[in-house]
C-alpha cells in the first residue's frame, strides 16, 4: 500500500510537467532580425518541416516585441537551436547581447551579424545558410563576441551583411559604434593577426599573381618600447601562372619572400587604419595592460615592427 | 565501509561549490585562482587530517544540519528553476527532491552509500565527457592581469578549504571518525580545481564576473564530434548528484541526532517550506550568497565546538 501511495504521488509530482511543451507547439527559432526605429522591430524565422516561415512583432522592449509575435501564433518561441541573430546598426548591441545572455534557453554557439538591410528573408532557411557561411569562414560566434563586448580594453568585431546578402566585411567597433568596415583583404590580415586560419593572400611574382591559402598560423606579440608582431604561417599554393616553375626550390623561396613582404605591407596598412579609427579589435590594449599593469600608453601610441615567415608546404597535385 | 565512506565524501565535499562557491571564488581570485586552489587544498587536507571529529546526539547538531540542509536545498532548487524548470514554482521543484531524500533516509544507512556509489560512476563519466570536449576551448590568455589584491587570493583559499571540508564533518560518527579522507579529499579538490580552471580559462574575467552560473555556461559549448550539442542539461547533472548526496548526508545526520528517526519525515518538509519561503524574496537569496562564507564558518565552529566539548566530557 505504501509503495502504491508513493507511486501515485510520484506520478503527479515527478513528471516536470509544469514546463511541458509539445514539440508541435514550439516555434524553433533559426534566426532573428532585430531593428530599432522608435520601437523594437523583430522578425523571427521559425523552422518548419522542410522550409521556414517568418513572423514579425514590435514593442517598446525586446521582450515585448517577442511577446507580440506569440500573439499571432499558437506556438512558444524556442531559442535553443538559434543559428544567427542579425542586428541593424540602429540597435544597441550590448543591450541585445545582455538580453540573450540572461535567457537560460539560448545556446551560445550561434552567430551574430550586423546588417545593412532589413530585407533579408528572401530564401528559405536563411539563418541556417548564414550560420554555415560564417562557420566555414571561421568567424566569431556569439560567445566570442560576448567576451570582447565586456572587455574594457578591446573593441568588438562583428561580421557585416551587405545589401547583396553577402558577408564581405566585418564591422570594427570603437566602443559602442562602428568605426569602419574591414574589406575582404583586411579580413584576411585580421585572421592572421588573431591566429585564425583560412586566409587567402595574393602577391605578385614576376608580374603574375600568386595566391596561397593559410593552413597553420602562429602570431605572437612582443610588447616593449615598440610592439613586435611575429607571424609564422604554413600555406598551400592554390593558384600560380603555369610559366613559373614551382619545382625549383629557388622559385619557392622567392615566392615566400614576396609573400612575406606583401603580408608585412598589408599588416602595416591595417594597423595604421586601426590606429587612425581608434578601433582596438586585436585587443592590444588588453595585452599592454596585462604586461605593464597600466595603460599610460595605448595601442595608438606604439610603433609596430612586423616580421613574417611564410612556409609553403603544399602545392597540390601538380609538380610545377 | 572505508571505500564507500570515501566515495560518499568525494561527492559531498564538492556540493557547496555549485551556484555559490565556484562563482564566488572565481570573482574574488580571478587569474590567481590557481594559487587559491593549491593553498585551499593544502589547508583543507591539513584540516581533514588533524581535526578529529565525531557527531554526538545533540539538538545543536540538528539545528546546524538543518541550516546546511536549507542551504543545500536552496542551491539545488535555484539551480533547477534557473536551468531546467524555469516556469515551475520553486516549492514544486523541491517536493520530488524531498520525497527522494525522505525515501532513501527511511531505509538503512547503507542505502546512502550505495546511492553514492552509483552516482559516483555517473559523475566520473560526465566529468570526463565534459573535460574532453571542453579542453580545446581553454585559453591561457584568459588568465590576464586584473589587479586582484593578494588578500582576495588568500581569502579565496580559506573559503575553498571551508566549502570543501565542512560537508565532510557532518558524516563523521563513532563508526567513521577514524577513517582517513585525505586522499579522497585531494582527488576531489583536484577534480573540482580543474572545473575552476576550465571555467576561468574558457570564460575569462569579464564573463565570470557577470554570469550567475559560470560553471553551467561553459557546458553550453560542449560539442562532441560536431553533432552532439546542447547537452549541457545532462552534463550539469554532475552538480545535481553532489548536492543530492550533501542533502542525504545532512538528513542522515539529523536522523542520527534525534531520538525518533521518523522525525525527519516531518522536519524535512518543514525545511522545504522554509527554503520555499526564503526563495520568495530574492534579496534573501542574495544575502545567503553574499554571507555564505560567514554562515558556513559559524556553522563549522559551532559544529566543532559542540561536538568536541561533548566528546571530552563523555
Amino acid at each position: 500500500m505504501k509503495k502504491l501511495i508513493l507511486l501515485f504521488i510520484t506520478l503527479f509530482l515527478v513528471t516536470g510537467c509544469y514546463n511541458y511543451h509539445d514539440l508541435n507547439e514550439l516555434g524553433i527559432a533559426s534566426s532573428i532580425l532585430i531593428d530599432y526605429t522608435d520601437q523594437f522591430e523583430v522578425t523571427v524565422e521559425i523552422l518548419e518541416d522542410e522550409k521556414s516561415e517568418t513572423y514579425k512583432g514590435s514593442g517598446k522592449t525586446l521582450d515585448n516585441a517577442f511577446n507580440n509575435i506569440i500573439l499571432g501564433t499558437e506556438r512558444d518561441l524556442y531559442y535553443n537551436h538559434l543559428d544567427a541573430i542579425i542586428l541593424t546598426e540602429n540597435v544597441n548591441v550590448k543591450d541585445i547581447i545582455s538580453y540573450f545572455m540572461r535567457n537560460p534557453e539560448v545556446n551560445n554557439t550561434f552567430y551574430l551579424v550586423i546588417t545593412e538591410t532589413t530585407d533579408i528573408y528572401k530564401e528559405d532557411k536563411f539563418g541556417k545558410t548564414l550560420s554555415n557561411i560564417l562557420k566555414r569562414d571561421n568567424m566569431s560566434n556569439f560567445f566570442d563576441i560576448t567576451q570582447t563586448l565586456f572587455e574594457e580594453n578591446q573593441d568588438m568585431a562583428i561580421p557585416y551583411l551587405n545589401r547583396q546578402l553577402k558577408i564581405e566585411s566585418i564591422a570594427a567597433y570603437d566602443e559602442q559604434s562602428i568605426a569602419f568596415n574591414l574589406s575582404l583583404e583586411e579580413i584576411d590580415i585580421y585572421k592572421l593577426l588573431t591566429n585564425n586560419t583560412g586566409s587567402n593572400i595574393v602577391t605578385s611574382y614576376e608580374g603574375e599573381n600568386v595566391e596561397i591559402k593559410v593552413n597553420e598560423i602562429t602570431t605572437k606579440y612582443k610588447l616593449n618600447d615598440e610592439i613586435k608582431i611575429a607571424i609564422e604561417l604554413e600555406a598551400s599554393l592554390v593558384e600560380i601562372d603555369q610559366t613559373i616553375d614551382t619545382s625549383n626550390l629557388d622559385t619557392i623561396a622567392k615566392i615566400e619572400e614576396s609573400l612575406n613582404k606583401e603580408i608585412v605591407k598589408q599588416t602595416a596598412t591595417f594597423i595604421d587604419k586601426l590606429k587612425y579609427t581608434k578601433s582596438d579589435i586585436l585587443g592590444i590594449d588588453k595585452m599592454l595592460y596585462n604586461k605593464f599593469h597600466n595603460l599610460l600608453k595605448t595601442f595608438e601610441d606604439y610603433n609596430y615592427e612586423i616580421e613574417v615567415k611564410t612556409h609553403i608546404n603544399k602545392k597540390g597535385l601538380l609538380l610545377k | 565501509m572505508k571505500r564507500e565512506f570515501n566515495i560518499l565524501n568525494y561527492l559531498n565535499s564538492r556540493a557547496l561549490f555549485m551556484g555559490i562557491g565556484l562563482s564566488k571564488l572565481l570573482i574574488q581570485a580571478h587569474e590567481y585562482i590557481w594559487i587559491s586552489l593549491i593553498l585551499g587544498t593544502i589547508i583543507g587536507a591539513i584540516l581533514i587530517h588533524f581535526v578529529k571529529f565525531k557527531m554526538k546526539k545533540s539538538l545543536l547538531n540538528v539545528v546546524i544540519c538543518s541550516i546546511l540542509f536549507v542551504i543545500g536545498l536552496n542551491i539545488l532548487i535555484n539551480m533547477i528553476s534557473t536551468m531546467y524548470l524555469t516556469e515551475m514554482p520553486k516549492l514544486l521543484v523541491g517536493i520530488p527532491i524531498i520525497l527522494l531524500v525522505m525515501y532513501i533516509l527511511n531505509k538503512r544507512e547503507v542505502i546512502i552509500y550505495r546511492v553514492a556509489n552509483i552516482l559516483f560512476v555517473l559523475n566520473i563519466f560526465l566529468y570526463v565527457v565534459a573535460m574532453l570536449s571542453l579542453v580545446s576551448d581553454f585559453h591561457l590568455e584568459n588568465f590576464t592581469y586584473s589587479n586582484t589584491p593578494i588578500q582576495n587570493v588568500i581569502f579565496s583559499a580559506l573559503e575553498f578549504a571551508l566549502f570543501s571540508t565542512l560537508p565532510t564533518l557532518i558524516t563523521r560518527d563513532e563508526n567513521t571518525a577514524n577513517i582517513s579522507l585525505v586522499k579522497t579529499y585531494i582527488i576531489s579538490a583536484i577534480t573540482m580545481g580543474t572545473w575552476f580552471l576550465l571555467t576561468y580559462g574558457i570564460l575569462g574575467a569579464n564573463l565570470v564576473d557577470i554570469y550567475r552560473y559560470p560553471e553551467y555556461i561553459i557546458l553550453k559549448k560542449i560539442s562532441i564530434m560536431n553533432f552532439l550539442e546542447n547537452i549541457e542539461n545532462i552534463v550539469s547533472f554532475v552538480w545535481l548528484f553532489d548536492i543530492i548526496i550533501f542533502l542525504l548526508c545532512n538528513g542522515n545526520a539529523i536522523k542520527k541526532n534525534v531520538d525518533n528517526p521518523k522525525v525527519i519525515n516531518i522536519l524535512l518538509p518543514i525545511l522545504l517550506l522554509i527554503t520555499a519561503f526564503i526563495n520568495r524574496f530574492y534579496i534573501l537569496i542574495l544575502y545567503i550568497y553574499k554571507y555564505s562564507s560567514i554562515i558556513l564558518l559559524i556553522l563549522a565552529i559551532l559544529l566543532f565546538v559542540a561536538n568536541k566539548k561533548r566528546h571530552q566530557t563523555s
